[in-house]
């Protein structure tokens, strides 16, 4: 299936998951925020959220230095 | 160990009218006269004084709140002068400890102001009573551990914080609103891996960055402090691309900290610990037991030893390829070296354990 992963048209397996998408791009899975179609997805979400045909999915890597 | 400055019966300029130097900002419909009384009596705490706190302090000092504290464990450094406005060659000459340091410069920008300057580490045996009688608390950390035990220790007390982060030339705020909204762990629940998170150190920052990020956090404060209405969405800016972008994030209805008020690391247990400072091929030793070291005394005492000499706030003593630099409370930080062993292993040989 199709889905827009940060403005980019990608293809993955039916029944991905958020998580699974994260792996398989080699992205951290914790310390960043991720948004699926403009809504904000908690951590602990991500292997129960499942993807579906044109998603959109936005990850954003927060700073933590000061 | 704590720096005071306070107001000293009003504008050393000699102005008649007590607002008159905030004229421009009372112009301003959301701030009047009104709001500016309402700064005049907040109180704030500022946790750390870098990039994001010496900027933070400095804006909000200038803004007229009327009471700051401002804590930071660390010493003065060359490098740190690229971003961390308070500050300048003197300081670094003089050796001093950010707090102290910017207690002495803040109390020049605005006598009207009260200045707690602590030098100390935030731990989770004196984040409540730093957070003492204040009304908000803003992020000027570059760590997890302190971002943690700012969460748990607001959360717990209804303090609403605001948190900051900037690396490279992106930096990301949110408020945190106890009861109102998420908490930082709604949004990171577990604390990263050591080394796995990259910091100023380890991948370098624009100065242009801490100072957009703050200025952004400083409005945030006055709001709350004036009575409007703060943003409800976490904020993520990227200066090099101009991208400025809104995340609606929500509380995690299993949230640790905030629904089941679990509070991990304000009830840590009592243990004296090492920590390397990311970047900075250093260590920090905590002692289990603040102590009131007599550092004078201690100088002389290793000046038959190595290279040893105090400022009256900070010991800095060099000896085996390393610097220690000792604080009244029995916290050090020993440069040159990330080897905790090696840094435990110096302390007790010439502070004691």
């Amino acid at each position: 299936m199709r889905i827009v992963v940060d403005g980019n048209e990608e293809d993955f397996k039916r029944g991905s998951t958020v998580l699974a998408l994260l792996r398989g791009r080699g992205e951290p899975t914790t310390h960043i925020v991720v948004e699926l179609n403009g809504v904000f997805v908690h951590p602990e979400e991500y292997e129960n959220t499942e993807l579906k045909p044109g998603d959109r999915v936005e990850v954003v890597y927060p700073a933590f230095g000061g | 160990m704590s720096h005071h400055s306070g107001p000293d019966g009003g504008s050393r300029l000699g102005s008649a009218d007590q607002f008159d130097r905030y004229a421009r900002q009372t112009r301003l419909p959301e701030i009047r006269i009104e709001g500016q009384k309402r700064l005049s009596a907040s109180s704030i705490l500022i946790v750390g004084c870098g990039a994001l706190g010496s900027n933070l302090a400095n804006t909000l000092v200038r803004a007229g709140v009327g009471f700051l504290r401002i804590v930071d464990r660390d010493v003065l450094e060359l490098n740190n002068l690229q971003r961390q406005v308070l500050f300048d060659e003197s300081d670094v000459a003089a050796g001093l400890p950010k707090a102290e340091a910017a207690v002495q410069k803040l109390s020049r920008i605005n006598a009207e102001a009260t200045i707690d300057g602590v030098v100390a580490d935030v731990t989770h045996r004196n984040i409540e009573s730093l957070m003492e009688d204040v009304a908000l608390v803003l992020d000027g950390t570059d760590n997890f551990e302190t971002r943690y035990l700012v969460n748990d220790a607001c959360v717990k007390n209804g303090i609403p914080w605001i948190y900051g982060g900037v690396i490279g030339t992106t930096g990301v705020t949110m408020n945190v609103l106890p009861g109102a909204g998420p908490c930082l762990r709604c949004i990171f629940p577990d604390s990263p891996p050591s080394g796995s998170v990259p910091t100023c150190g380890t991948a370098g920052i624009r100065n242009t960055a801490p100072a957009v990020l703050a200025s952004i956090q400083a409005t945030e404060a006055l709001k709350l402090l004036c009575g409007a209405e703060p943003s409800a969405t976490m904020l993520f800016v990227d200066l090099w691309s101009q991208s400025f972008r809104q995340v609606s994030v929500s509380r995690d209805a299993d949230c640790v900290t905030c629904a089941k008020r679990s509070f991990d690391y304000l009830n840590a247990e009592e243990t004296a610990w090492t920590t390397t400072l990311c970047g900075r091929n250093a260590v920090q030793i905590t002692p289990a037991r603040e102590s009131e070291l007599d550092l004078e005394y201690l100088t002389n005492s290793l000046q038959t030893l190595g290279e040893a000499r105090c400022n009256g706030s900070v010991l800095r003593f060099s000896v085996e390829n390393v610097e220690m630099l000792l604080f009244a409370d029995g916290r050090a930080l020993i440069n040159g070296t990330d080897d905790e062993k090696l840094a435990r292993s110096v302390y007790a040989k010439y502070v004691g354990s």
